[in-house]
């Protein structure tokens, strides 16, 4: 079962979403505990210090609580707040005028670094060129489809696609060196 | 090599094998933001929603009104013949328009005007306040008085709404700038869908309701938003440049890549622009900013950016 499937789990015949949406706070903190591994890795996507990601969590969460009430379709509830948090790192990025700069040589080093296979998906994901993190975060890490990977970045799905096989390019590359 | 199959396996694999680590930090933040959350009672009957929808259908329907048949695309074309500006530069205006207008620019102030539906609240993004024309001169590339041409609206890949104007050049004050130049000036805000609106943070202020696009609004709705034009607010509250609007401009060279060729952006937002109404000059400041609107008559504008200028050299 995964994170989405349980967020919407039956209890006492509602859901957690249903009840969050029903001002049910503890239903909340608990959809917020399910999702806060995705939620966060989002950030770390986006954003490279700490403190920053803590400030828009925070705004995430708050947004999250006030919105809730007014979410239609509760099976959209992860893609949502996944919404919610690149919203909030854009508003952030966009107020520091901050350019992401895209280091090619990261997944290079890493490589070198350690060469075994203790680095995490996550890392390896996360050295990937700006525009490739965030497919590839949702599609290995979350399962998403890719029509919903599109949906949620706003982008089409052929481009999901293409950006998917970049990405396994670089990952095959990689992988195959650690084996 | 490795198939396709077994590098997803791999990962798969490995994801599914990895130890799940959270900052401890954060997660001491997430439940102090948690205890502290409200608590948020059922509403018995929606009365604000209600008004809300009422408001928010009038604003519909006075739009679609203003906008019968018209799209993005046919607005940027439907412009009607401008009217006269300045009177000096009258001639080489007229010639100006026209080639403007045939380059999908907006020529005529009226069609702007017309088309503004809701301002809204805003964050501000400026790196600092410039409350003096010393600060603004020191800081400026260029310091130049003009008449907006054309603009011309676009979105980026956030769905953040930006302004081209064309400004011509009526008086340059640090001669970086030759009178009769046409320089191009970009601002955050102008127009755009619905839907791009929708997709954009901070649309919360425009729509209250559809906030975020997925989840909120059904498909219908959704294809409904692609063909509504909206207008989308500056983010540091600024009010954007329309056509015939006669301006002093403070401008930076933009080193972001939004447009292409040379263009400025206002040094600090706001602050950086002076409309010209009836010979005063003032700043539009929005509401709760504590600079000064600096206003003066253009006369004594142009004396003391002289003199300031002159200085500095």
């Amino acid at each position: 079962m995964n994170i989405s499937e349980r967020s919407i789990k039956i209890s006492g015949g509602l859901t957690d979403i249903t009840l969050a949406k029903k001002g049910d706070k503890l239903a909340f903190e608990r959809l917020i505990e399910e999702h806060k591994y995705i939620i966060y890795r989002v950030a770390k996507t986006r954003l490279h210090c700490k403190e920053d990601i803590e400030d828009v969590f925070q705004e995430t969460i708050i947004k999250a609580y006030k919105g809730i009430i007014k979410l239609k379709r509760d099976e959209y509830f992860k893609t949502w707040i996944i919404r919610i948090m690149i919203n909030e790192c854009n508003i952030l990025l966009r107020k520091r005028k901050e350019i992401a700069y895209i280091d090619n040589d990261i997944a290079d080093n890493i490589k070198r670094e350690d060469s075994n296979s203790n680095i995490e998906i996550f890392d390896l994901i996360n050295s990937l060129e700006e525009d490739l993190k965030m497919v590839t975060l949702l599609y290995f890490y979350e399962d998403m489809p890719q029509k919903e990977i599109g949906k949620l970045l706003s982008i089409p799905n052929g481009t999901v696609r293409s950006r998917i096989s970049r990405a396994k390019e670089k990952l095959r590359k990689i992988v195959k060196e650690q084996m | 090599m490795i198939e396709d199959s077994t590098l997803e396996k791999l990962i798969r694999d490995r994801i599914s094998s990895e130890k799940m680590t959270f900052p401890e930090g954060l997660d001491k933040r997430i439940n102090n933001v948690l205890r502290e959350l409200p608590q948020v009672k059922e509403k018995t009957f929606p009365w604000t929603v209600i008004v809300a929808v009422a408001a928010f259908t009038l604003i519909l329907i006075t739009s679609s009104l203003l906008f019968k048949g018209m799209t993005k695309d046919n607005l940027l074309a439907v412009v009607k013949p401008p009217q006269s500006g300045s009177k000096i530069l009258a001639a080489s205006n007229e010639k100006l328009i026209k080639k403007y207008k045939s380059e999908g620019y907006i020529v005529d102030k009226n069609t702007v005007e017309s088309a503004k539906i809701q301002g809204g609240t805003s964050n501000s993004d400026r790196i600092r306040a410039y409350v003096s024309l010393e600060e603004l001169v020191a800081a400026s590339d260029i310091i130049i008085q003009g008449e907006v041409i054309g603009v011309k609206y676009f979105d980026d890949s956030n769905y953040y709404t930006y302004t081209e104007s064309k400004v011509l050049v009526t008086k340059s004050y640090n001669n970086k700038i030759s009178t009769g130049e046409v320089v191009t000036f970009y601002e955050s805000g102008g127009f755009t869908t619905k839907y791009n609106m929708i997709l954009q943070s901070g649309a919360k202020e425009k729509f209250g309701d559809k906030y975020y696009e997925i989840g909120n609004t059904t498909p219908e709705e959704e294809e409904k938003a692609k063909s509504i034009i909206v207008y989308s607010h500056s983010y540091d509250g600024d009010v954007i440049m329309q056509p015939e609007d006669k301006v002093l401009l403070f401008g930076i060279e933009s080193k972001e890549p939004i447009i292409q060729g040379t263009y400025y952006s206002k040094v600090g937002g706001f602050d950086g622009k002076f409309n010209i109404k009836d010979d005063i000059a003032k700043r539009n400041i929005p509401q709760g900013e504590f600079e000064s609107s600096l206003e003066m008559t253009t006369k004594e504008l142009s004396e003391r950016l002289t003199d300031i200028v002159s200085k500095k050299k």
